[in-house]
């Protein structure tokens, strides 16, 4: 029997960027907020300190920032009808646990959707026609569109000090950014990275083709910069040490260092960690959610009862949770009926590689995160798809993120996997040679699904989430096609090789993608297709808000970050304007 | 060293360092002719000069009229006597072309016995300044900070530093004509030659010091001052400085006045070249006082041999140039083959360590 606490008026379940942004709005209102953490407490200070942090083996390989699957793990499957297999080591995403979730070891690559994106199924309708794509591509409306999440966006920017050279301003098309951007209301708030040697060698490539280039909108701070709040960023020290590190240095955007300093200090707000939610709790009758039943660091069962629930965990964290709770009706891919688990998206990527044989100096340990160089022609809304047979679209950048001993080793196709021959490939092109990847969208198919697992179970013997998951025929057509566009590029960048490493046949759980995970529990404007509202509230619980990145119906040509702070941004502002104060269904 | 940063460190020195040095295969008797024009992509990319030091743009090296035989206006000639004679069938290198494209793997060949005989001041008949008046012959400099330590510095780096002063990205008033009358190859070499002495012994700074200010400066190179957003100079540079690979240089060690010198320039914007203008940052955001502190203790440091994996591995190398220091001379040289011997080095202790043919490889 679960011991209750004193009932709050909100608890957050996660403690990630979402439950930072969410908490941070509603214990300034005047709610007590509880956020539940199943990770430890970390900080900038003592944490995340160089020189221990630039450690590759603990961080990269052994995952010392990210979850365990040992202790709770997907499984995972390409086709229904296969057996789904528990995931044991993570490798195609990395979901991140602790204070702070996954911002604390992302890249701070931060892109806005295009604005046809948030109503794509009507603007494929109105483009192309309604029979340019088949009935498996199940793109749907959003239900807001870029005009209402527009401030939220720029919220996002200033809060987090990200750093670029706006490409539309206002309706008017600025040199120097994205001219593929929807209309920014505001310049960046930090001037753009310095570019690299690879963003340099991309640039004179693309530029030659008559493509437009321009800097990877950046979370590592660019300079000494004060957000709103009053947090201090600190200029990116280029150490090549963002993706699946933490910042020591107070310049790449995270939780800790742009909000949490602000929300701890706030006595409605309280930090549970090591606080591990089994369910949430809900009232069957009167159609409303009570709380949430967690497992306490002592191992103790515990409910924590809450005015409103709201689901702050990772992607698909929370449609599986849902799926534990018994809320919402379970997506079958037989019937193709159903909500919860509906439209599960990822990322579609390749790349080229292009091989100078030591005629440059590329030195890719002077990398940030963000520090690249990207063109957009090609992207879902800013290119022509007549006659192409297929949606969506990709960014192609060439970043310079790293150049770390034990995982940067390019080496050109043909070079033996092993042995000497492999080891003089390295050491010959460890210096000059620079990656242009595509990073792809990636569309719904009723194929694509979450469900629960029905056999294996976690360490505290609840289900598996079980992921169904392969690239639609849709995706591989558009990554082909993108492919061969950045092959296009590598070749115009006078390299004397240009490797090709192609969409995968099927989609493994083994490489590292990304960790963009979407989708599962979708936001529309019809319950019969969606989740949960415009709002991200509930269809069926009007108390249960569920934030994160499972809202979106399909997953965009452009890292997804900014768009789920938008909405988180976006949905914290429904909840203290009108759902604390008239508790009821907003939309 | 820490392992994880003697990993770090042996990976960056050992990794990009041999990655620009394939394997020699005939090392040419003479010089090889200079490269053919530069084209702007192949030097090393050099983000905007800052102030008064914004020269040449980064995205040219606009060709510079060689400074030719008017040697009067560059530092004191040497005063030994006329300069030796380049070995028998030298092609005379040209004292212009210093901002030709830098140097490419492919013909990255350092040969530090060149490189002596540049220190010296003399690969050609141009009589030109010589290193070894200001830096010495081993490279140890004087503890004024006028001439700052080159010994043990990365190969590398030091040539990149050539480059910088050439091109204006570093202006300064005696460094600037020294390396515009340097050619490519001949920065090559003198840097091989410099970074061969790589375990000289570090001399404790004369002037007395005050404990709390090495205090300070020790505690803002091992954690940095990360409320005014400056990064540990360990991060990049080593524990203690001791140095980061060829990117970040070894500090520890180096002249007081000179390393406050250096910091002052950047937060001034008198010195570029700084990868990233990370330097620039760093700088802008240190006060006097810790500029003074952290120059103040890197001068007592005595971060030892440069490590290097190389060192351990050499075959038949034994000790590599390091430790082969004899009394040949007046000066400390590594037993080179005398002037006038145009074959490469026949002793594989006069290869420098970091040169994978040291490793036990292929030789020449």
């Amino acid at each position: 029997m679960a011991a209750p606490m004193k009932p709050v008026d909100v608890v957050l379940v996660g403690g990630g960027m979402t439950a930072a942004i969410l908490g941070k709005a509603l214990a300034e209102a005047g709610y007590k907020v509880v956020a539940l953490e199943r990770g430890v407490m970390r900080d900038t200070v003592p944490d995340f300190q160089s020189p221990a942090m630039h450690d590759e083996l603990k961080y990269s390989i052994r995952h010392a920032l990210m979850q365990n699957p040992a202790v709770q793990t997907v499984s995972v499957r390409n086709f229904v009808g296969q057996k789904p297999l528990p995931m044991r080591q993570l490798g195609s995403f990395l979901p991140g646990e602790g204070v702070g979730g996954a911002m604390v070891h992302w890249n701070g690559q931060t892109w806005r959707f295009q604005p046809e994106w948030f109503r794509m199924r009507s603007w494929v309708d109105e483009k192309y026609g309604r029979d340019f794509l088949g009935p498996d591509v199940t793109i749907q409306n959003w239900g807001v569109t870029w005009e209402d999440l527009e401030p939220h966006y720029t919220t996002f920017d200033k809060v987090f000090g990200i750093g670029g050279n706006a490409g539309n301003l206002r309706g008017t098309i600025q040199a120097g950014g994205n001219p593929f951007e929807g209309p920014r209301s505001e310049p960046f708030p930090n001037p753009p990275m310095k570019e690299g040697h690879s963003g340099h060698l991309f640039r004179q490539g693309a530029e030659k083709l008559g493509l437009k280039p321009f800097p990877v909108p950046s979370g590592n701070s660019t300079t000494h910069y004060r957000n709103p709040y009053g947090a201090e960023l600190k200029p990116c020290m280029y150490c090549g040490h963002c993706e699946t590190f933490a910042c020591e240095h107070f310049a790449k955007a995270s939780p800790q260092v742009a909000i949490l300093p602000f929300l701890l200090s706030n006595p409605n707000f309280e930090l549970r960690t090591r606080s591990h939610v089994l369910r949430i709790e809900w009232d069957r009758e009167r159609k409303l959610a009570t709380g949430v039943t967690y497992v306490d660091a002592r191992g103790a069962e515990v409910f924590q009862p809450a005015g409103v629930v709201a689901l702050t965990a990772f992607a698909h964290h929370n449609p599986i949770l849902l799926l534990q709770s018994g809320i919402g009706t379970p997506y079958d891919p037989a019937t193709r009926q159903g909500v919860v688990g509906r439209n599960y998206t990822y990322q579609t990527m390749s790349s080229v590689d292009v091989f100078y044989a030591g005629r440059k100096r590329i030195n890719p340990f002077m990398g940030a995160g963000a520090l690249g160089t990207a063109i957009d022609e090609y992207n879902n809304g800013s290119m022509d798809h007549s006659g192409l047979g297929f949606v969506g679209g990709a960014y192609l950048a060439a970043n310079q993120t790293n150049g770390r001993p034990i995982q940067h080793h390019p080496t050109p196709s043909g070079t033996p996997r092993w042995g000497a021959g492999w080891k003089k490939a390295v050491r010959d092109h460890y210096n000059s040679t620079v990656n242009v990847s595509v990073h792809g969208s990636s569309t719904p198919h009723p194929g694509n699904y979450i469900g629960l697992d029905r056999g294996y179970t976690d360490a505290y013997g609840q289900p598996l989430g079980m992921i169904t998951f392969d690239f639609p025929h849709n995706d591989r057509l558009m990554s082909n096609w993108l492919t061969e566009r950045a092959r296009e590029i590598g070749e115009a960048m006078g390299g004397d090789d240009v490797s090709v490493s192609w969409l995968a046949e099927h989609y493994s759980v083994g490489p590292y993608q990304t960790t963009h995970n979407a989708g599962g529990a979708i936001m529309g404007e019809d319950p019969g297709t969606s989740v949960v509202n415009r709002y991200l509230q509930s269809w069926d619980l009007h108390n249960l808000f569920v934030v994160g990145a499972s809202a979106f119906p399909q997953n965009a040509g452009y890292n997804p970050t900014a768009t789920v702070g938008a909405l988180a941004f976006w949905t914290a502002a429904a909840m203290v304007d009108r759902y604390m104060k008239s508790p009821g269904p907003l939309a | 060293m820490r392992p994880a940063l003697a990993l770090l460190a042996v990976a960056l020195v050992a990794g990009p360092a041999a990655a620009q040095v394939p394997t020699p295969a005939a090392r040419p008797a003479q010089p090889a002719a200079e490269p053919s024009p530069p084209s702007a992509e192949e030097r090393p990319m050099l983000p905007p000069v800052a102030g008064a030091a914004r020269a040449a743009q980064p995205d040219s090296l606009a060709p510079m009229t060689p400074p030719g035989p008017q040697q009067a206006d560059v530092a004191p000639a040497p005063s030994q006597a006329a300069p030796p004679a380049p070995p028998d069938g030298a092609v005379a290198q040209p004292a212009s072309a210093p901002n030709a494209a830098p140097a490419t793997p492919a013909d990255f060949g350092p040969d530090p016995n060149r490189g002596r005989l540049v220190a010296l001041g003399g690969w050609t008949q141009s009589g030109r300044a010589a290193c070894t008046q200001c830096h010495g012959m081993d490279g140890l400099g004087d503890a004024s900070g006028a001439f700052p330590r080159l010994a043990g510095l990365d190969g590398w780096y030091l040539y990149k530093s050539l480059r910088d002063y050439a091109s204006g990205a570093r202006p300064n008033a005696v460094m600037t004509p020294v390396a515009r009358a340097l050619s490519d190859r001949e920065m090559q070499d003198v840097a091989a030659h410099y970074a061969g002495f790589t375990d000289l012994p570090y001399a404790p700074p004369a002037a007395a010091l005050d404990t709390a200010t090495l205090q300070k400066g020790a505690a803002i190179v091992a954690v940095g001052l990360p409320d005014q957003g400056v990064a540990a100079c360990s991060s990049c540079h080593g524990e203690n400085g001791a140095g980061g690979g060829v990117a970040y240089p070894r500090i520890a060690g180096q002249s007081a006045p000179y390393v406050e010198r250096q910091l002052r320039l950047w937060k001034t914007g008198g010195r570029d070249g700084d990868p990233m203008n990370v330097m620039e940052q760093v700088a802008k955001a240190m006060s006097d006082d810790d500029i003074a502190a952290v120059a103040a203790w890197l001068a007592t440091v005595d971060p030892g041999p440069v490590p290097t994996e190389t060192a351990a591995t050499a075959a038949p190398a034994g000790q590599g140039a390091a430790g082969s220091v004899e009394q040949g001379t007046d000066a400390k040289v590594s037993p080179a083959t005398a002037p006038g011997t145009a074959a490469p080095p026949a002793d594989p202790a006069a290869t420098p360590p970091w040169l994978p043919g040291a490793q036990g490889g292929a030789r020449p």
